[in-house]
């Protein structure tokens, strides 16, 4: 949280630039839960605030020519740093509010609540709402269940084949065929999976890399699942980042011959089967015989580049800087570019590598 | 939920670092006190009168600005969910806490009144007791 910096003063320092001092015009506003460590958000950007103590004295004064009057003697001042949006927070409450289907109402939270719950600029978490597919119903953010949304996309292929509808979906023909659905919910879903990802429209043509991609996710994610049962004895565990590890080192993988096939066969006629749509979703093992999952959307939420090197040189000793890039390319600024992030982690790879 | 609002007070102006090596032995509290000059001796050189203490020092530019913020006071705060308004509301028409519907009721609020852009530091010996 904030105010643990043992000052009785009601003043405090942070140390800034000037471009950042132009941002404070508009007002900055200081984020963060009493477990959490607190971030500062202008209305673009998020930074760190980190608290750095000085064994001197600080007094600070209004410049006079006349006389000096101390207002604080302080001890510490904090360092803004930019630092990427934290939104762990975010997927956890999205997660919790999720549309699951017309027969169980659930109502979504409103971008003021989210604003205030969420380590983030307000312009960061706008962009993340669309990253996740979140859609705005009555004023509030929901994000549609996985289930849902699976279980929609197998009715629709289903139809689409039965009923020759091709790539082309038109929405009144969907509708029809899927009369228990709300539409509105209908013309999200297909938005979320069509070429022109803008709902609502009376056509959707089918993304069939989108499609593609959605399934292997699916189909890794259920290895994964039915993996971890096996290896915890029966005992149902939520698939955490943590899980996902302990998965992928200690059970028999899925060889890639066999998991592309099963892929081809979800997937519509004509969709892309290829590794390169796997980035993100899964690796190849060490011996390169096996894709393992891990989903980089889990990775992500770890916030520094050393935790995330370890987990992923926990699932496998050697990498190419390709395979990594899916997990770091959210951290890569103007002044620290991939390359440079895996030459400052070099040790942690040489000594892995042994 | 925690949003804490640090706003740009319309009379920040510039302010002034003294830095001084090692911790004060002070006695007293250091907030409010009254220097006294700043004057520049012969060698161009800050020198701080602290008590009975004069200290010479040196003037540094700080290689990054300091913003100086402040905590404002419940009744300086405005109970308003907009981001618009950054002067505190003159004292006759505050809300009194207690009074102010659960709504739009202040949270914690900090005013950006400074920006400090050089420091005069100070080795002080022997170390001034105040």
């Amino acid at each position: 949280g904030y105010a643990d910096d043992f000052s009785t003063s009601d003043y405090r320092l942070l140390e800034v630039t000037d471009e950042f001092l132009l941002q404070m015009k508009d007002g900055v506003t200081i984020k963060g839960e009493k477990d959490e460590e607190a971030v500062l958000c202008t209305s673009n950007k998020t930074y760190s605030m980190k608290l750095a103590v000085t064994s001197n004295a600080l007094l600070i004064a209004p410049e006079s020519s006349v006389s000096v009057t101390v207002a604080a003697c302080l001890g510490a001042q904090y360092e803004v740093a930019p630092i990427p949006p934290r939104f762990l927070r975010l997927r956890e409450t999205l997660e919790e509010s999720a549309y699951k289907g017309p027969k169980q109402p659930c109502e979504g939270i409103s971008f003021e609540t989210l604003s205030g719950k969420v380590q983030a600029s307000d312009s960061e978490l706008q962009s993340e709402l669309v990253k996740l597919g979140a859609m705005k119903r009555n004023g509030k953010y929901q994000i549609l269940s996985e289930e849902y949304k699976i279980y929609i996309l197998d009715l629709v292929l289903t139809q689409a084949v039965a009923s020759d509808w091709g790539t082309n979906l038109k929405i009144d023909l969907v509708a029809a065929a899927n009369p228990e659905e709300d539409e509105e919910i209908l013309h999200h879903i297909l938005g979320l999976f069509a070429v022109d990802k803008m709902s609502p429209a009376s056509t959707y043509t089918l993304d069939l890399r989108c499609v593609s991609m959605f399934r292997a996710d699916q189909l890794l994610r259920d290895y994964a699942k039915d993996l971890l049962l096996f290896l915890t004895g029966g005992k149902t565990q939520p698939l955490t980042l943590q899980n996902i590890v302990k998965v992928a080192t200690g059970g028999k993988q899925w060889r890639q011959q066999d998991f592309i096939e099963s892929w081809k066969g979800h997937v519509p006629e004509g969709a892309p089967t290829t590794a390169d749509l796997l980035s993100g979703i899964a690796v190849s093992s060490a011996d390169k015989s096996d894709f393992v999952y891990l989903p980089a959307a889990e990775v992500i939420m770890l916030v520094d580049v050393p935790s995330r090197v370890r987990i992923l040189f926990s699932v496998k000793p050697k990498w190419t800087a390709a395979e990594m890039e899916p997990y770091l390319k959210d951290l890569i600024t103007p002044v620290m570019s991939l390359e440079q992030m895996l030459l400052r982690h070099s040790r942690i790879l040489r000594t892995t590598e042994g | 939920e925690m949003k804490i609002w640090i706003k740009w007070e319309e009379n920040c102006k510039d302010w002034v670092m003294y830095e001084l090596q090692g911790a004060l032995e002070i006695t007293g509290s250091l907030d409010g006190l009254l220097i006294g000059n700043v004057v520049f001796n012969s060698s161009g050189n800050p020198v701080l009168t602290i008590g009975t203490n004069q200290l010479e020092g040196k003037k540094v530019a700080l290689k990054k600005p300091l913003a100086v913020i402040k905590k404002k006071k419940i009744s300086d705060i405005t109970p308003s969910l907009s981001s618009s308004s950054s002067s505190p509301l003159p004292s006759s028409s505050n809300l009194e806490y207690d009074d102010t519907p659960k709504d739009i009721s202040p949270a914690t609020e900090y005013g950006v009144v400074g920006v400090v852009r050089h420091k005069y530091e100070f080795k002080s010996r022997p170390k001034p007791v105040i």
